[in-house]
């Protein structure tokens, strides 16, 4: 790799002539981007981190409160703990959950049999309609008295209108609408596998459970870590849902971190402490990347 | 019959149940949208609407500008969408063919910025916009989408794993590095600029939050903001009587489009998609 | 050779800057902010519509959405100075916005206007529009809870008088309860399983604290201290009118649990009477004359000692930051609004001018009366800086949580009135 772009680098400077135009063009490639990206991302990242050490309503000028923020809602706004519970409890449900049937329904969708390409489509179907279409019509789905749900089970589960059930409720909505875009990344995965090896593992006498062991599985692990990683981050900022399906309601049930960051900034006008929510949010997402990418280093060791 | 039939039969049998199961609730909320009121909240499963009604599209059409909502959105996709595909390949481009100070670190704040969740820029974006008078535009909604981090990345992977040849022809021949980027890249980049561009497509689609924030008006309203700032049925979202068949017929107005350009493109969609996670 | 640069960043920067300055603009353009999402909406929509074509030198955009969102953009403009020309909220959230510094008092405007008079106004539409002894709002409607109530329902089960107290509300209630085969809670036999038709609706969202709220000033209860930095709640009365409520569903099984669908229910007779505010009014009217739905309307029932019922408005506000050249153009706007109020009637909510509900116009128009006749009895939530904090609806906020917790979860009341106090005090003691 460091080969090409110095040649390149070369080759360009020969004949482009004027050694400062050669050492100006990679900048202009990026510029534009960077341009954008310093502008609407990491400057109002910055900026919400600053925010995040004020008290802040938006008007008037900002009064700085250090970690103040941090202090309240770590030690005294019971809320928060709420918050970051149920996002807890969402994720360690739908990360796997998602994991697992997008697994399963990849490997199911890669057999050579005709139909497939129906199969893979219409689990794909949910993921290109709007996550809010998705809510308003899961909202019909399990309404508690006229639900689809309740009617086919006979009984009058009152998902969105009980703490014990919302968030199920949510997390149901979530697979059905999500999982399709997991399969399509797995099935690239599989598709990457070289033939060769199931040959060799079956001329080895291997079975099926002993071919998916040993050849797709550690394979599969690259695939694995994005969809894992993907999926981490996406259920830690649920929001769309929540937002349309219950508001965080009924009570607290379903409040998770996202849906607390919008009350506490842009129905309490809190900017300050819900910038400090969205940081903790960051910390967290920060840690579990840590976690993973090193158990994911430590799982290539131990294959190799 | 032998074991191979038995286990095409439970494959094909697998098969119907994953396809009923991912299309039920679409296709229940397109014949709860043809359904009359009395008939939506009759108790008993009725997949084939006894009458068939239009008066709820008619309804939700004459009320709500669910037209221009969809334009909005178009408008902003596409545009972001271009955007990106220009700022991301120009980059993409130069992180992984061209040698400058500060590549590497430049490279990792760009990363880094995946973990960094969205919400915490919306105050100050918020604010920014607002300084430049900017709110209820679809500038405001174009703009930040264009700085998206996982096109430059995937651009970037794109570019290291082809080979560089005929850029190196094109470069004795005397071309710019500019004129290379455009007609020797790009055209290679189909693949890759395809991926990015699905991507961003169904994300500014999808995209809420920001927008609910930042809009204002039916002049730029997207069409998830209007779908949950009007239609939600959670009670005491939106005052006043709620009716479920409107509700459904939008549903299934701003279902419709995606769901029959997907099917037309799929297989450009699951490539798109599928290429998004590869090179991890 | 940084010209490449340079350019493009001229570029970028031009097309910024040009966007933002293409307003042009020929008439005067007004813009009107509102959270009216419902079918409100549309009539509001109609009646600036009408202005525009009446005053062809002026445009008025009205920009309509949540409540919540609406406020956000109000004070994010607001930061960077720049405001609507006239914002519309609700009387009790006057208050935030004074603090803030984004609306001004129209004490000089109803010094000169000849729409907005004090003897024009029901008195309670008035004195709502004040903080600190400063008007700052221009009143344009009411709203309270009543009853409607379904007239075959109530033949059919015998009642002729509508409840006025809470003895009668119960044997009403229990009368109008009916289980599959016929039988009433306290018959022999009932199946409280199996009850096809309800007496009344149980708010799930944040209007059960707001019927909590009526009943607990209906028992003379106070909310927070006289200075606003406590919640000085009554447990006992608290109690007492949480229980109210609590025991409509889980004991006397008169109301739905986890009920969703208020107007959905009333209308095909699953409740015979509905607890809501007059915006229900157009879908009653719709669904008499589709279907000959029989539906009247009472006032909310004195349950317990003084009469008292949950209200609340809408205010035309000026912000601080409107254009100060069209503030004119503005106040001749909001004064054509007012004194053409009869149209916006038809979305249900209630005429604040005596002009108004005496017009012939307003004659015609039926269910009103019921809920004009307790406007006097209207008690709004406190107008206190803080009040999204305490009293958001659709967000976790103390008072909601409270409400979903003993309404949906059957919870043990006194707990609740106690976390919510304390959690109220805690968000009050902050500065």
């Amino acid at each position: 790799m460091a080969v090409l772009p110095q040649t390149a680098r070369r080759a360009a400077g020969i004949k482009d002539g004027a050694r400062t135009t050669a050492r100006a063009t990679p900048y202009l490639f990026v510029l534009p981007y960077i341009l954008v990206f310093l502008l609407f991302r990491l400057g109002p990242s910055l900026a919400g981190l600053g925010i995040s050490l004020t008290n802040w309503q938006a008007v008037g000028s900002p009064q700085w409160v250090g970690l103040r923020n941090f202090e309240a809602m770590l030690l005294r706004d019971t809320v928060f703990g709420v918050a970051l519970r149920n996002t807890l409890v969402f994720s360690v449900i739908t990360v796997p959950v998602l994991l697992v049937m997008g697994l399963m329904l990849a490997l199911f969708l890669n057999q050579r049999m005709r139909g497939r390409a129906v199969g893979r489509v219409a689990v794909f179907t949910p993921y290109v309609v709007m996550s809010t279409v998705v809510g308003v019509v899961w909202t019909w789905i399990l309404d508690k008295d006229f639900g689809l749900l309740n009617a086919y089970t006979g009984v009058a589960t009152p998902w969105l209108v009980s703490e014990r059930f919302a968030l199920a409720g949510i997390i149901l909505a979530t697979v059905w609408w999500t999982v399709g875009y997991n399969m399509v990344l797995f099935l690239a995965g599989l598709q990457d596998i070289p033939e060769e090896l199931y040959e060799a593992a079956r001329i080895d006498g291997a079975n099926t459970v002993n071919a998916f062991r040993f050849v797709t599985l550690p394979m599969l692990a690259p695939t694995m870590f994005v969809v894992l990683m993907l999926t981490i981050i996406n259920s830690f900022q649920i929001f769309d849902q929540v937002y349309v399906m219950t508001s965080g309601g009924p009570g607290t049930a379903t409040l998770t971190l996202v849906q607390y960051i919008y009350t506490q900034s842009f129905q309490y006008q809190k900017f300050g402490y819900g910038s400090a929510i969205a940081v903790v949010l960051f910390l967290i997402l920060v840690v579990v990347a840590i976690f993973q990418t090193r158990a994911y280093r430590r799982g290539l060791e131990g294959v190799s | 019959m032998s074991k191979r039939t038995l286990s095409r039969i439970a494959w094909y049998a697998v098969l119907v149940v994953v396809i009923v199961l991912a299309l039920a609730p679409i296709a229940w909320m397109l014949t709860t949208s043809l359904k009359p009121e009395s008939e939506i909240i009759s108790t008993g499963i009725q997949w084939i609407p006894q009458t068939f009604t239009l008066e709820h599209f008619q309804s939700i059409l004459n009320r709500y500008p669910m037209a221009q909502w969809t334009l909005n959105s178009l408008i902003v996709s596409t545009a972001a969408t271009l955007l990106v595909l220009l700022l991301d390949s120009l980059a993409g481009y130069a992180f992984a063919r061209m040698q400058f100070r500060g590549r590497g670190i430049l490279f990792t704040i760009i990363l880094s910025m995946l973990f960094v969740p969205i919400q915490i820029t919306v105050v100050p974006l918020f604010i920014l916009f607002s300084r430049m008078g900017l709110t209820d535009t679809y500038w405001a909604m174009i703009l930040p989408a264009g700085a998206n981090v996982t096109g430059v990345f995937l651009m970037r992977q794109f570019f290291l794993s082809v080979p560089a040849e005929l850029e190196e022809a094109a470069r004795i021949d005397g071309a710019s590095s500019l004129r290379i980027w455009w007609s020797v890249v790009l055209p290679l980049a189909r693949p890759a600029l395809t991926a990015v561009a699905i991507l961003t497509f169904l994300s500014t689609w999808n995209s809420f939050f920001w927008p609910l924030i930042v809009t204002r008006t039916d002049a730029a309203r997207t069409l998830p903001v209007g779908i949950a700032q009007f239609l939600s049925l959670r009670p005491g979202m939106v005052q006043g009587q709620q009716s479920i068949g409107q509700s459904m017929a939008g549903a299934a107005l701003a279902a419709f489009l995606p769901i029959i350009v997907f099917v037309v493109l799929q297989r450009y969609f699951i490539e798109g998609i599928a290429r998004s996670g590869i090179k991890g | 050779m940084r010209k490449p640069i340079l350019a493009i960043l001229i570029v970028v920067l031009s097309v910024l800057l040009s966007v933002g300055v293409g307003l042009a603009q020929e008439p005067v353009t007004l813009e009107f902010w509102g959270g009216w999402t419902g079918p409100d909406g549309t009539i509001m929509q109609e009646l600036v519509d009408e202005y525009n074509a009446a005053n062809p030198g002026v445009q008025v955009n009205l920009s309509v959405q949540q409540w919540s969102p609406l406020f956000d953009q109000f004070i994010a403009a607001g930061s960077a100075q720049q405001a609507p020309d006239i914002m519309s909220m609700h009387p009790q959230e006057i208050a935030q916005f004074v603090e803030l510094g984004l609306i001004e008092p129209v004490t000089e405007l109803v010094a000169t206007s000849e729409v907005y008079t004090e003897d024009a106004y029901l008195p309670k539409a008035w004195e709502l529009q004040f903080y600190n002894d400063t008007m700052y709002g221009l009143p344009f409607d009411l709203g309270v809870h009543g009853v409607y109530y379904n007239v075959d329902l109530f033949e059919a089960a015998g009642i002729e008088e509508f409840p006025t107290n809470q003895e009668e509300m119960l044997e009403a209630m229990r009368l109008l309860t009916l289980d599959a085969d016929g039988n009433h809670p306290g018959d022999e036999g009932f199946d409280p399983e199996n009850i096809v038709q309800y007496a009344i609706n149980m708010h799930t969202n944040h209007h059960a604290f707001y019927q909590w709220y009526a009943l607990y000033n209906q028992l003379g209860g106070e909310l927070l201290s006289e200075d606003g930095t406590q919640c000085v709640m009554d447990t006992d009365k608290a109690t007492q009118a949480w229980q109210w409520l609590q025991d409509l569903v889980y004991v006397h099984y008169a109301a739905p649990q986890g009920q969703t669908d208020y107007a959905r229910d009333f209308l095909t007779g699953r409740t015979a009477m509905l607890v809501d505010g007059p915006w229900q009014i157009p879908a009653m009217e719709a669904a008499a004359e589709e279907s000959g739905f029989n539906w009247a309307t009472a006032g909310y029932p004195t349950i317990f000692d003084e009469p008292a019922t949950w209200g609340s408005g809408h205010t035309f506000t000026l912000p601080v930051y409107g254009d100060p050249d069209k503030r004119e153009a503005a106040v001749d706007f909001i004064e054509w609004l007012g004194s053409n109020s009869l149209g916006w009637l038809a979305s249900g909510q209630l005429p604040v001018r005596h002009d108004v509900i005496e017009s012939e116009g307003y004659g015609e128009l039926v269910g009103r009366d019921a809920f004009v006749e307790t406007l006097q009895y209207q008690e709004l939530l406190p107008n206190i800086p803080k009040f999204n904090e305490i009293f958001a609806a659709n967000a976790p906020s103390p008072m909601n949580v409270m409400g979903q917790r003993i309404i949906l979860e059957n919870a043990d009341i006194r707990t609740e009135v106690e976390a919510a106090c304390s959690a109220i005090t805690g968000i009050l003691s902050i500065p």
